[in-house]
């Protein structure tokens, strides 16, 4: 009650909202203007990666429109698991509002052959479910595009279960590596690939930051959709599966995040593997993660890209520095 | 006690019980003290006792009066108890709803204000109050296309009010249709000459890369309002942009000889120097806007890593 009446003794002095020309904000957007008319190969390259996540991983939608906004540059993307399917899509060219629309439409099978045969056949006789529908789902909204052909440079992840290696995808077959990706091990039979066993790279490879090095990356903007695993209490084997991939998930998230220049973290993590109604408000929660954000990634990225920036700075013939 | 008495008196004087629902309804008297601007007497004449004997629908117009009474007094703890008291008495009233929604917006309860919009909106459609509340949460939520629909709608209801074609431009701005945010600033131009969308107009200009335009029309900003040194700044950083550091250097000038340690006019007078080969003179005023954390962190980290970088020039230090 005193934080409500202190909220309200300081309403009236809220100003109207205008153009920001406070020093900070005007410098910054300046910089960025300047950073951003800057040709690609003048200013650092920068990678745009998505976490593994499931259904919470449509929160990147959300961050990728607010970055859209931004005028952001994403040079290459790289993704796991869901955030393979978001970034694929994305890097693939396909515009935001038609993303979101792909990201609200998604269903459990929209990614695999489950229905009631196969699902008592999975429960009976222990068949595992297939994901090729994956491939079909990405042949359907990329027309068949190899790496090769995206717009951006991208890349994926997925584990190797002979080996326990991380595959770093970038050539060849888009709509096989990121059904490998997102192949959840114990739902889906792994993906057969040149005598490797691929299931999903969020057990190896959650935020998939060395993917996006690999392409090229000199500054890394991370969306991380973890699992509060913490407040589940798993009922059957696929909850218990999930959580055990989350919590896997998390342990390596807590090093890999480490790695990224900046972070944005929506706070989806109550939201359950196969909760498809709520793909809405992942978008809703990547978004408004980010728009609280931008500001400091812009910021970031300015002061990382000074170097670049000098050269413009200084009198044409002096020494570059 | 004069009044208590005087009421008694009043009240013993009156046959018919019936009074209280006519002659003493307060609520034509409250919206003509309302009206006049007599906001203390309308929170006098609308005691809880009288509010008592009030029927159901006078009774909503009394704490609609009474909330936005207290609104305008600045009493906004008693205006969101009233709202919040009426809502639960009357939760289908959209115009109680409206100005509680409207309430707990203006004091950034954004998560509370939303759903009371939204609910609005389920019973009336074309609620301005309620779209332009949404309109503006989502605008700071970044919501951007989901505020610009609501911007839409609010305008289509009414489509006279200056401010809000100027929130709407920069809504349109920030995503990036220059050419709509062009035409909804100039609407609102149109509607009053306010400066700050003058400033806007100069905003989108520059977006659209008609940086000249966008200096012209900065300039008329700026001498609308000469005093104000953000503008002379902003001034300064897009004449940089243009190539025109001298005319950049003269702004940093005069705002440097009001106040010499002002960080923007430092890294100005900096940009200024390094164009013109003088190394030595930017990396003193960097060295100045680097020490200005408290006052602009971000100019301040922007000047230490500018200077970082040019020690790795050759005459840089």
């Amino acid at each position: 009650m005193k934080i409500l009446a202190a909220l309200l003794a300081l309403a009236v002095a809220i100003p109207a909202a205008a153009a920001d020309l406070s020093e900070d904000a005007v410098l910054r957007d300046h910089l960025w203007r300047e950073l951003t008319a800057k040709p690609a190969t003048q200013r650092p390259k920068v990678g745009l990666v998505f976490s593994a996540g499931s259904l919470r991983a449509t929160a990147h939608v959300g961050v990728a429109s607010v970055l859209e906004n931004a005028g952001f540059p994403v040079d290459v993307v790289a993704g796991t698991s869901m955030g393979a399917i978001m970034g694929a899509l994305y890097a693939g060219g396909t515009p935001i509002k038609k993303l979101r629309d792909i990201a609200l439409h998604l269903r459990i099978s929209s990614g695999s052959n489950l229905n009631a045969f196969t699902l008592i056949r999975y429960v009976l006789a222990d068949k595992l479910l297939s994901s090729a529908a994956t491939e079909g789902f990405i042949h359907a909204h990329l027309g068949g595009m190899r790496f090769e052909d995206l717009k951006k440079p991208f890349a994926c992840v997925a584990a190797d279960l002979y080996s326990g290696e991380a595959l770093i995808f970038r050539e060849g077959d888009l709509a096989l590596a990121v059904r490998a990706s997102m192949n959840l091990p114990g739902i889906f039979e792994p993906v057969e690939y040149r005598h490797r066993y691929l299931v999903d790279g969020g057990v190896v490879d959650y935020i998939p930051i060395d993917a996006a090095r690999l392409l090229g990356a000199d500054w890394v903007l991370a969306s991380v959709t973890e699992s509060d695993y913490t407040r589940s209490k798993p009922k059957n084997v696929f909850q218990s599966l999930e959580q055990v991939v989350d919590i896997r998930g998390s342990l390596l998230s807590r090093e890999q995040r480490q790695q990224a220049d900046f972070l944005i973290e929506p706070p989806v993590g109550y939201i359950g593997m196969y909760e498809t109604d709520r793909t809405a408000e992942a978008i809703t929660k990547g978004a408004m993660a980010a728009n609280k954000l931008i500001s400091k990634a812009e910021e970031s990225l300015i002061i990382f890209s000074m170097g670049s920036l000098l050269k413009d700075y200084l009198p044409r013939g002096s020494k570059n520095p | 006690m004069r009044p208590l008495l005087a009421t008694a008196l009043l009240l013993a004087s009156l046959p018919a019980r019936g009074w209280f629902w006519e002659g003493a309804d307060p609520t034509p008297k409250t919206k003509s003290l309302y009206a006049a601007g007599k906001y203390n007497e309308v929170v006098a004449a609308l005691s809880p006792e009288s509010l008592q004997k009030l029927n159901r629908d006078r009774l909503q117009q009394a704490y609609f009066y009474l909330g936005l009474s207290y609104e305008r007094m600045g009493r906004l703890t008693e205006a969101l108890s009233t709202y919040q008291i009426a809502t639960k008495l009357f939760p289908k009233n959209i115009n109680l709803l409206s100005e509680l929604g409207g309430i707990l917006h203006q004091v950034g309860l954004n998560e509370q204000a939303q759903p009371i919009f939204e609910k609005v909106l389920s019973i009336h459609p074309n609620n301005e109050r309620a779209h332009l509340g949404l309109a503006e949460i989502e605008r700071q939520l970044g919501l951007l296309d989901e505020s610009s629909d609501h911007y839409e709608r609010t305008l289509e209801i009414n489509a006279e009010q200056a401010p809000v074609w100027r929130d709407y431009a920069e809504v349109l701005l920030a995503m990036r249709d220059t050419k709509t945010a062009e035409l909804a600033i100039q609407k609102s131009l149109s509607l009053s000459a306010d400066n700050e969308a003058t400033i806007d107009l100069a905003f989108i200009e520059r977006a659209q890369g008609r940086l000249d335009d966008a200096i012209d029309t900065l300039e008329l900003a700026r001498k609308a309002q000469p005093g104000r040194d953000d503008i002379a700044l902003t001034m300064g950083l897009w004449l940089l942009e243009a190539g025109r550091p001298h005319q950049a250097r003269d702004l940093a000038a005069a705002r440097l000889k009001a106040d010499p340690s002002d960080p923007l006019a430092l890294w100005i007078s900096a940009r200024e120097s390094l164009s013109e080969g003088r190394m030595a003179d930017a990396v003193r005023s960097l060295r100045g806007a680097a020490g200005a954390a408290r006052r602009a962190p971000f100019i301040a980290k922007a000047a230490a890593a500018l200077l970082v970088e040019l020690q790795g020039t050759s005459g840089g230090l």
